[in-house]
């Protein structure tokens, strides 16, 4: 379709005409353009909120789980590798799980919380538990004879503060923190470790007591020794120092005699 | 082309500093192109006001798309082009595109003599205005906008041989308009020159 002479005057009559807007217009352009700025910003303002907040719920989350996983291998640190408290352990797990479930508290990740609970369970379970604890004590303090006894026997024998080595620490799966099954089995060993926490107190500072002992009877003997040196030491100067004196003394008298003479 | 700017030498450090979101380069971008701009909107969307909205928005788009502007035209063509978009989103948005021009307004009048001489522009843009929104669209992108066929049946989103049809029949009645319009200033030039004898 070809252009027409109507098409021509209008695009040569109104291809360059000029209307001029009103005086507000720019006004109204300025106002709009620093509107929508700011709606701008508003976005990114809101964008950058929201970011912060999953950031920092992501952050709770993991610090949560990274908590529960040290505390998880710091009572693996502390628990005592031998068979008795070991069945101790399990023993009280297994009746802080029983507890838990029955409370219907599931969420009992905080020791405090558990701690709390010790005195909120019913007789029969509180005396049970009194029972174990008392095993734990009595294993405990035979534990620390046995200790007291090898080191004496052994005084030259590298011990360590706790009387755990390398091999009791153990490794806890990662795996099992996550699945929610196995989650549980969390729960009730940091259970097990608030019931254990009142005897492992008691423990620590007894066994730093004994280590302490040891040590100091170690320096006794030591400066026993050292005194009994000195005291050698002090008589054999004592008896050469006499000797030399009463040489001495006859030297001079014999010199004496030889210049009277 | 490169056109001599106040402030700016050229057109393109005037776009370059629009780029730079320089608010001078933008008040001179307006102070030189917002007559020939408020025209285009004009002749798209009939009401004075709605056509400076139009404007003030096609303005807001230029600022803002100016790093989609290649230099490989004129600023000015580029500029026309938004203003156009920005008419017919504006045509869309109040739906004044889907409205239907009831066939019996048309003349069937093609073959006449020009005697342009005697029509001024805001006449045609009165005759122009008058139109349906359909033809008016039509034609001012093909008459005067350069626009072919297969684009407009592209931006109006309707097939070639109604942007056709639709061209014809703006066109008859505007021919009919400009022959009104003949009709009457010769009358009263006739009038006016007995009168002044």
């Amino acid at each position: 379709m070809e252009k027409q002479p109507v098409d021509e005057l209008f695009a040569r009559i109104l291809g360059d005409m000029e209307i001029q807007p009103s005086d507000a217009a720019f006004t109204l352009l300025k106002a709009r353009q620093k509107e929508k700025h700011l709606l701008v910003n508003w976005g990114y303002w809101a964008a950058a909120a929201c970011l912060i907040l999953i950031g920092s719920f992501m952050w709770w989350a993991l610090g949560a789980t990274v908590s529960t996983t040290s505390k998880r291998l710091a009572v693996a640190k502390v628990e005592p590798v031998k068979g008795p408290s070991r069945k101790v352990g399990e023993v009280l797990a297994y009746r802080a799980q029983s507890q838990l479930s029955s409370a219907g508290n599931i969420s009992t990740n905080k020791p405090k919380e558990s701690k709390t609970a010790v005195s909120n369970w019913n007789p029969i379970l509180k005396a049970q538990y009194q029972k174990v604890n008392r095993q734990l004590m009595a294993d405990v303090q035979q534990k620390e004879l046995h200790a007291q006894i090898t080191k004496e026997s052994e005084l030259t024998a590298p011990t360590s503060n706790t009387g755990l080595t390398l091999s009791a620490v153990k490794e806890v799966p990662r795996e099992s923190l996550l699945p929610s099954s196995e989650r549980t089995l969390i729960v009730t060993i940091e259970a097990s470790v608030t019931a254990d926490q009142p005897a492992l107190a008691e423990v620590a500072p007894k066994e730093e007591a004994t280590d302490h002992k040891g040590g100091l009877s170690i320096l006794l003997q030591k400066v026993k020794k050292i005194k009994k040196g000195e005291n050698l030491a002090l008589d054999m100067d004592k008896t050469q120092h006499h000797g030399l004196s009463k040489l001495y003394d006859e030297v001079k008298e014999s010199i004496k005699n030889n210049s009277i003479n | 082309m490169s056109r001599i700017i106040p402030f700016f030498i050229t057109e393109s450090q005037l776009v370059k500093a629009l780029r730079g979101k320089d608010a001078r380069a933008q008040k001179t971008v307006y102070e030189t192109y917002a007559g020939r701009m408020m025209a285009v909107c004009v002749r798209y969307v009939s009401k004075r006001a709605d056509a400076e909205e139009v404007m003030i928005d096609g303005f807001m788009r230029v600022y803002k798309k100016i790093d989609q502007f290649r230099e490989e035209g004129s600023f000015e063509g580029w500029m026309r082009r938004i203003m156009v978009t920005e008419s017919l989103l504006f045509l869309r948005r109040n739906k004044i595109l889907q409205k239907e021009t009831p066939l019996d307004e048309l003349s069937g009048e093609s073959e006449y003599q020009w005697a342009t001489e005697t029509v001024g522009a805001e006449e045609l843009l009165y005759l122009i205005s008058q139109l349906p929104d359909g033809y008016r669209t039509v034609f001012n992108l093909y008459a005067i906008d350069g626009y072919s066929h297969a684009e407009i049946a592209a931006l109006l989103g309707i097939t070639e041989g109604t942007s056709k049809s639709q061209l014809s029949r703006g066109r008859s009645l505007l021919q009919q308009g400009v022959k009104n319009i003949q009709t009457s200033n010769v009358v009263k030039n006739k009038g006016y020159g007995k009168t002044a004898s």
